[in-house]
This record gives C-alpha cells, sequence and structure tokens, in this order.
C-alpha cells in the first residue's frame, strides 16, 4: 500500500501538540525519522486503506482502468501496524489516504473508524494526517477533523481546465468547497475553544493541499497566484508540489523523461518567499516572466529586474528590507538586527552571521562601501550568479553536476521543501 | 605555572570549575573532566569539587548579571563531544560578565559565536536523534535502543520519550559513553551502564523490522532516487543503529 501512496508528498509533522492518553504525543516542532533513497524525508507512516478506487484518474497508478494488484487493509490491522511502528520510534504517526472504495462516503467512514480505533481503544496521542475523500458529506469531514490532527484534500492539478481534463471525476466545486468548509470549523472552533480548557480540536496542525506539477501546462506563474490564493483564502498551512512522476501514458499526459525536479524546487522556494518572506506571488512573477529561471533562484531573479531598490545598508535597512537581500535569510536578518542594537556591522561581520556573501555582495552597502565584485550591473551580475548560463560555473562543476537539471545543490532541499 | 582546573564530569563539577576560574587572578590554562586530565610538569591541577552554597550564589549570579538563556548555553556546552568546551564556556562567561544583558547580541563576536554554534550543533543533534532513536522489543516487552551519538545529547531527548511513552519500559542506551536513559515504574533515570550479555528479541521484532525495512524500500520513488540528498540528511555515522539502513539479523 506504500506503494501507492509514496506520490503523496506532504512530510510535515509539525504544529500540532497533543497530550494525555496512553502512547504518544505530537511534538510541536515535528520530528523526521528518516530519509529514504529519494532524499525525501519520512515521518509519517504513509499508506492507502485501499487501493481499489472506482476513480479513472490518468495519472494515478490506482486508476479504475490499470490492471494493478487490488488490496485493502482492515481498520484492526492499520491500528495494529501503526502502533508497534510507533513504539519502536520509526514514525511519527499516520498518514492515512485511500483510493475511493464504492462510494466516498463509505471510504471516508473507513478512514474515521481507523482514526477511531486508535485514538479511542488504543488511546494513541501521536500525530494522525488525514486525507479527506473528494465528495464526503460534511457530516464525516466534521468526524474526520475531530479524530486527525491535520486535514487534507488535494486540489491534484493547477487549474480546473486540467483536472476536468485529466481526473474527469473529480471538478474545483468539490475539492473548494470541501476547503472552505474546513476552514470555516477551524475557525469556528478556535472561537470556541478559547474560554474552554479542555475543548476537542479540529484539526490543530490545520489543512494543506498538493498539487501535480508538469502534467498539465500551466505556467509558473498561474501556480504561485493559485498558492497564493489558498493560503489567503482558506489559510492552508502548506501547499505542496510534486514533480509528476510519469506511471501511466495516455493521450493527455505529457511524455516526460524525467520529473521536472529543478521546476518543483523553484516553486518551493518561491512558496516560502510568499510564507516567510513578504512577498506576492504578483512580484515574484509577473505577464512579462511567467516562468522562473533555471539557473538564477526566484529572490535573485526578483531582485536583479528591481536593481534600482538596491544595494541596501545593512545597518540601516529594515528588516522587511533585509529579507529581501539574496543571500541573507529570516534567520541572518533577525541576527543583523541583533547585532545592530549593540554595534555597527563590518563587512567582515556578516560570515559569522551567516549571510551568503556569494550572493548578498551585489545587493548589500556596508558603512557606504559596495563589495561586489563586479559592478552594480544587472547583466553583470547576472552572469556571476547564472548556473545555467555556460561560463558561469568553474570547469569542475560542469563535469561534476552537468545541466542544472542535476545539480544536487539546486535539488538539495527540492523535496522536503526545507531551504 | 600553568593552571588546569579539573571536575568529576559532572555538570555540576562544570560549574564550580567555571565559578573557581572565574576568581580574580586564577585565569585558567584549561578545565577538563578527571578522565581527560594528563598530569604534566609544566601544569598545576587545581580539583573543583562542587559546593552546593558557592554553586546557589553562581547561579544567581549570573540571573542577576547574564541573560537568560546563559546556564542553558553552558549546559548545551558542557553536553559537547569538544575538548575545548571548557574554555569556551570561560571566555564566552567573561565577556557575559562583561557586557551584561547586552551579551547575546554580539554574534560576531569569537567568545559568543563559538558557543552559540556548538550550543546549536547540539542542540540540533539531539532533535535528530529524537527520529533517529529505535527500540527494539525484547523477550520481556522492554524497548531497548542503542546510540553513539557525537554528543552527550541523552539529557536532552529523555524528557520527550517519557511524554509520548510514559506508560512503556524502555532504555536509551549510549554505547559510547556507557550511559542509559532508563524508563520503568512511573520514572525516567539517567544511569551508567555496560552491556554484560547481548539482548534477546522478541519473536515479534523481527517481524516489525521487516515491515519496516519493506516499507522504506517501497517509499523511494525510482525515478528520483538521490542518495547524496539522502545522506546529507541522514549522515552515514547514524546508520549503525538504525533498522532501515542496515541489514537484517536473525537468530
Amino acid at each position: 500500500m506504500a506503494n501507492s501512496a509514496k506520490y503523496d508528498v506532504s512530510c510535515a509533522s509539525s504544529g500540532s501538540s497533543r497530550q494525555g492518553g496512553a502512547l504518544g504525543r505530537a511534538s510541536l516542532a515535528g520530528v523526521c525519522h528518516s530519509w529514504s533513497a529519494d532524499g525525501r524525508c519520512i515521518s509519517l507512516l504513509k499508506v492507502l486503506f485501499s487501493n481499489n478506487c472506482i476513480f479513472d484518474c490518468a495519472y494515478c497508478i490506482n486508476r479504475r482502468s490499470n490492471n494493478v494488484c487490488r488490496a485493502q487493509f482492515t481498520p484492526g490491522e492499520l491500528a495494529q501496524l501503526t502502533i508497534n511502528f510507533y513504539r519502536r520510534n520509526y514514525i511519527e504517526g499516520l498518514f492515512l489516504s485511500s483510493a475511493i472504495v464504492r462510494t466516498p462516503d463509505h471510504t471516508m467512514e473507513l478512514l474515521n473508524s481507523t482514526m477511531r480505533l486508535l485514538r479511542e481503544t488504543y488511546q494513541f496521542r501521536g500525530y494522525i494526517h488525514v486525507k479527506v475523500i473528494p465528495g464526503a458529506s460534511p457530516a464525516l469531514v466534521d468526524a474526520a477533523g475531530r479524530l486527525a490532527d491535520r486535514v487534507s484534500v488535494n486540489i491534484e492539478l493547477p487549474s480546473p481546465q486540467s483536472l476536468s481534463l485529466l481526473a474527469p471525476q473529480k471538478s474545483y466545486p468539490t475539492i473548494l468547497s470541501p476547503m472552505r468548509h474546513i476552514h470555516n470549523i477551524i475557525v469556528r472552533n478556535k472561537e470556541d475553544n478559547r474560554n474552554a480548557k479542555h475543548g476537542i480540536r479540529f484539526a490543530p496542525a490545520g489543512q494543506s493541499t498538493q498539487m501535480i506539477i508538469g502534467a498539465s501546462p500551466e505556467r509558473d506563474l498561474q501556480i504561485l497566484k493559485l498558492s497564493a490564493f489558498l493560503y489567503q483564502t482558506v489559510r492552508l498551512r502548506r501547499v505542496y508540489y510534486s514533480a509528476y512522476v510519469p506511471v501511466n501514458s495516455g493521450k493527455n499526459l505529457p511524455a516526460l523523461p524525467r520529473p521536472p525536479l529543478l521546476r518543483e524546487h523553484r516553486l518551493y522556494q518561491a512558496d516560502w518567499l510568499l510564507r516567510f518572506y513578504g512577498f506576492d506571488a504578483s512580484e515574484i512573477l509577473d505577464e512579462q516572466h511567467p516562468d522562473f529561471e533555471a539557473g538564477l533562484d526566484p529572490k535573485v531573479s526578483w531582485a536583479l529586474r528591481h536593481i534600482g531598490a538596491f544595494p541596501l545598508d545593512i545597518n540601516t535597512a529594515s528588516y522587511r528590507q533585509l529579507v529581501r537581500i539574496p543571500g541573507v535569510g529570516v534567520r541572518s536578518a533577525a541576527r543583523i538586527m541583533a547585532v545592530r542594537k549593540v554595534k555597527k556591522i563590518r563587512f567582515e561581520d556578516l560570515k559569522k552571521l551567516r549571510v551568503v556573501l556569494k550572493r548578498a555582495q551585489y545587493f548589500i552597502l556596508v558603512n557606504g562601501r559596495y563589495h561586489g565584485d563586479v559592478a552594480l550591473d544587472p547583466e553583470e551580475i547576472r552572469r556571476k550568479l547564472d548556473t545555467a548560463a555556460v561560463g558561469a560555473k568553474d570547469s569542475s562543476q560542469l563535469t561534476l553536476f552537468g545541466s542544472p537539471e542535476e545539480n544536487p545543490r539546486a535539488l538539495a532541499s527540492s523535496v522536503t521543501g526545507e531551504l | 605555572m600553568n593552571r588546569i582546573y579539573v571536575y568529576n564530569g559532572s555538570f555540576e563539577g562544570f560549574l564550580a570549575a567555571l565559578e573557581v576560574a572565574l576568581q580574580p587572578g586564577l585565569p585558567p590554562e584549561d578545565i577538563v573532566p578527571e578522565k581527560d586530565f594528563i598530569p604534566s610538569l609544566f601544569a598545576q591541577a587545581i580539583k573543583a569539587e562542587p559546593c552546593a552554597r558557592r554553586l546557589h550564589g553562581f547561579i544567581e549570579r549570573l540571573k542577576r548579571d547574564a541573560p537568560g538563556v546563559t546556564l542553558k548555553k553552558i549546559f548545551y556546552t558542557y553536553l559537547s563531544d569538544v575538548p575545548q568546551r571548557g574554555m569556551l564556556a570561560y571566555r564566552y562567561l567573561i565577556f557575559v560578565f562583561e557586557h551584561g544583558h547586552q551579551a547575546g547580541r554580539f554574534l560576531s563576536e569569537e567568545a559568543v559565536s563559538r558557543v552559540e554554534d556548538l550550543s546549536y550543533k547540539v542542540s540540533r543533534e539531539a532533535h535528530r536523534l529524537k527520529g533517529f532513536v529505535r527500540f527494539k522489543e525484547l523477550a520481556d516487552g522492554v524497548l531497548y535502543a542503542a546510540v553513539e551519538p557525537d554528543h552527550n545529547i541523552l539529557p536532552l531527548i529523555s524528557s520527550h520519550f517519557v511524554k509520548r511513552m510514559r506508560r512503556e519500559r524502555w532504555v536509551i542506551h549510549d554505547v559510547r559513553r556507557h550511559l542509559a536513559a532508563v524508563n520503568g515504574d512511573g520514572v525516567c533515570r539517567l544511569v551508567d551502564i555496560q552491556l554484560v550479555c547481548s539482548p534477546v528479541y522478541s519473536g515479534e521484532e523481527y517481524d516489525y523490522q521487516r515491515l519496516w525495512r519493506e516499507y522504506f524500500k517501497t517509499i523511494a520513488i525510482e525515478s528520483r532516487l538521490n542518495p547524496r540528498l539522502q545522506r546529507q540528511f541522514l549522515p552515514r555515522r547514524y546508520w549503525k543503529y538504525l533498522v532501515e539502513m542496515s541489514a537484517p539479523a536473525r537468530p
């Protein structure tokens, strides 16, 4: 069953802290327990309850028209497996999803009874992430949210047109309305619990979603705008991007030689800019630049298009300005703010504050001086930083890594979304 | 004559040594635990015995004159595996007492940044080990896990496991330091241990190990294989005790 579930990319076990019970507690910071051979973090036991699906989504290994071995857990088996993996500290909890067995309600009820068994009979307080089955009735979704730490509805594809083309039984309304429903319950539940000490919390780790990248023709701008929309309207905790891995063939599916991992990586970088760096989707990309550049991260791309805003003085720029400097992250910006309270920062200090000078040198002034090794000119800086441009890298790197698609440094954080 | 302050290996001893070394006119050449002390003709060993009254006074002074996190930073430095940890803590405290509550902000000063970096490393390894501990069920139901962390992180992670497995009996054994966190009957203790015989596992144990290995193998997506990335998150030195990264051992 893990074989079918592995294409789901959500890995987080954070954002929740349950207590009491006989076994287990969710840790607020989340814990990764292992990393599989593809470099993705393993935190939860990620399984499909069943792979016996009535739907026929083009991209999915378990579509009705595929001839795969069909199997199904019983709630008891799955609960026992979870408990025994958890006791051995293999996992942080359970990630429960399923193909659609008979009807959406029937499937959702099977997932709920598994969770009920874990929470009530085994008194399990570890982390549970449950997928909301598209089309399940609101009452069952409510019940799921009271048992799980995080719920998610997969948006699957970045536009309604692509969804109806590739997943004919799903539609944006049947995906967005449960998201809105869940968001409303979370908001209401928070208000209800404000004064109650031990109220039942509804999905304390919030909701997330994921979409497949590269199976459909959307530009990066459209994808990023959709994410921004989801973060704003239904307050998702995370949007996961999953580079399309061809497991089926079909007339509506593209033939890709390999998953678009670099594109996925750039989307995660931009996603971080949205959530932690105060950027708008419309700043990161626009109609003239609807796609990410292969050789430049989204922040550098943005900075080169807005070179007039630079250089910024490290000793006087505000925090909001600091985090917009390429090579300065939220941590190093916080360090800069702290040091500035007690002394003037010198250029030599920046390395100790973990500023990445390779990029930052072109965008900063330190006590009135510019330290870049080329002039403050977007074209010259681009030549220095663009890893896709010929001649930008030294020869050893070229022979080692080949195309940027295979550049392991660029891919290093692509999967967990850690940057 | 160079002064080397020697303590008994405990955190109280470490603090006592620091307290004595910080007295005016007594600068140390080094601060080391007994087991690492090598007598030399040119050094004078000064044994620092922890004394409850003086320790109390020292901690009060830290609370009054230093940033709130100072004691925690000193504890993490003590837990680290770096031979110079005594002197790093000493120089940190000199700086802290000189600059008072603002001291923590001087992140670009050597005295501060070394201790900051070191305690970050220790806390990062502690966090890692919360994930990497692998319990194996013994025939009598006790869960046993062997670990070999770089730093002495057992004191930092035992409460994490107490919270989630209060009612289980378990042991986390730091093989290199002969230390163990032992939980049972509602209490968790840190004790010195030596394993006298190899553990006997329960029959189910091998089944779950097999299931976990299978799951681990299956979950990787072939077309995105990236062992280098895997090693970056899961360094080789931790593989020895990870069920999924070691070969199955059937009796």
